[in-house]
């Protein structure tokens, strides 16, 4: 159990710094990088709602589809990112679709033997339809992560008139997580390193909560250090203002097809109603 | 318990954002109260709530369960703290993780930001102050009570879909509480209970002047 506790440990770090912090896409030079950080997080704001509201499998193919364009025109190589998509969709997505299947009344496409249990065709598309509008909004929120860097998104929620303090909390637990994570990841290599054989179910808990423990305790010591350290580079208790913000003709162009987007989604929701 | 996009319909989500911003705006002020070095501790203890809903802990039947902390929070520091550190953690899993979905955001919040911290902590403040419960015990109590609670409320929301906004979660109360809590109450919640009471028992015993923390927070500067 102890080994299973490293390797999440691990992986949340090994994740962490490859995925988000690494901003491997983000730096490139490609049609959504280029865009606006304030146009493009209220264009993923209303792309994510329309989504959401869409109920016809083939609008919503459509809509599954123009991210995978964008990620192409973003220089995101499309594998990546259809696997970055699907990486969270299976586990909990899977488990309300899937019963779906067989609990959704209606014409049997087949039947499981020994069970008893018949897929309807009604519950197959029912679970078709749940799983790609899952996909499809979670496409549009990673696309976003993908060609936005962290400072721009941060400049964009304050152009957006976030408070201050929210802003310097976020902005400080974004840069610790993978400090406080190294530091956890260490503790728990030291305490294993004393410890002969695996743990059982419960040690392994209270082994989990000692190191979050210590955790919390180097956090409580780090965040002083922080608070001085900052006051040392001339911090005044302000956040920075969203600065070389512009709003260009891409920006317009990406605010104009969300727009056209919005209105398909209206026009073909009353069409296939 | 992150709600994907696509679970909730619209109308339940637009009633969660109109929830959440008198409790946003509460705690809003409860962080305006704040002394200006507490804003970074604040900062990197966001981090720490992050690490710990990140933390995947082996569970009764062979998989892996992750707890919230809002009740290790709310215990060590205030239940309102672990609002503004649940809000900005599940912005952030929301956006660059893709763990919970922006539409379904504000009932995420509500259900791990308010619900499980708030109910795991005057759970713990009762049991400590009423019934004269040890501190670690009633921790692991409070943190059982708060996740499954909020498991509860979670479980609430997906089976209302089909009653008001079919297509969407299509099983209703019956399929939908019960599955949520009985999973909670078997596997996360026991999980919960004893990494909470073991993170309060570590940190009682090696830093008991950071229980103080709360008295200290309540100093406004």
């Amino acid at each position: 159990m102890g080994g299973l506790l490293e390797s999440t440990a691990r992986e949340v770090l090994e994740f962490t710094t490859e995925a988000v912090f690494s901003e491997r896409y983000a730096r490139k030079n490609g049609l959504l990088q280029r865009a606006d950080p304030r146009v493009k997080l209220l264009s993923l704001l209303t792309l994510v709602t329309v989504v959401v509201s869409l109920r016809n499998i083939y609008v919503i193919l459509f809509f599954y589809t123009v991210p995978l364009v964008f990620a192409f025109l973003s220089h995101i190589r499309v594998s990546d990112f259809i696997k970055r998509v699907w990486f969270f969709i299976p586990a909990f997505t899977g488990l309300i679709a899937v019963p779906s299947i067989f609990m959704i009344p209606g014409r049997p496409v087949f039947t499981i033997p020994f069970t008893g249990w018949s897929a309807s065709w009604e519950g197959l598309t029912w679970a078709v339809l749940f799983t790609l509008r899952v996909a499809t909004a979670v496409s549009y929120a990673i696309l976003f992560t993908m060609t936005t860097r962290w400072k721009d998104f941060v400049s964009a929620l304050t152009s957006l008139r976030v408070p201050g303090a929210v802003i310097t909390i976020t902005t400080l637990a974004y840069r610790y997580i993978f400090l406080l994570a190294k530091l956890l990841l260490d503790s728990m290599h030291a305490r294993r390193s004393r410890l002969a054989g695996d743990l059982g179910l419960v040690e392994s808990w209270k082994e989990a909560g000692k190191h979050m423990g210590a955790t919390f305790i180097k956090a409580n010591s780090l965040g002083e250090e922080v608070y001085y350290a900052m006051l040392a580079r001339g911090y005044s208790n302000e956040t920075l203002r969203s600065e070389g913000l512009k709003i260009e003709k891409t920006d317009y162009a990406l605010a104009v097809f969300t727009l056209i987007l919005l209105a398909l989604a209206v026009v073909t929701t009353e069409v296939f109603r | 318990m992150h709600i994907p996009d696509g679970y909730l319909g619209p109308y339940t989500c637009a009633l969660f954002y109109i929830v959440m911003i008198p409790i946003w705006y509460k705690a809003f002020r409860w962080l305006k109260g704040l002394k200006p070095q507490q804003v970074p501790l604040l900062g990197v203890l966001t981090a720490f709530a992050f690490l710990v809903m990140m933390y995947n802990l082996p569970v009764p039947g062979g998989t892996t369960a992750h707890i919230v902390g809002g009740t290790i929070i709310a215990i060590l520091i205030d239940p309102w703290a672990a609002t503004v550190s649940l809000t900005i953690v599940l912005l952030i899993q929301a956006l660059f993780f893709g763990d919970g979905g922006i539409t379904s955001y504000a009932a995420n919040v509500f259900n791990m930001g308010v619900v499980l911290p708030f109910v795991g902590y005057y759970t713990y403040r009762f049991l400590t102050k009423r019934v004269g419960l040890d501190e670690v015990i009633s921790a692991g109590i409070g943190a059982y009570v708060g996740i499954v609670t909020a498991a509860t409320v979670a479980g609430t929301e997906l089976g209302i879909q089909p009653y008001i906004q079919p297509g969407y979660c299509p099983y209703t109360l019956s399929v939908s509480v019960p599955a949520m809590a009985i999973a909670h109450l078997l596997t996360a919640g026991p999980a919960a209970a004893v990494v909470t009471g073991a993170v309060v028992w570590y940190v009682r015993k090696s830093r008991p002047d950071l229980f103080e923390m709360r008295k200290i927070l309540r100093t406004r500067g």
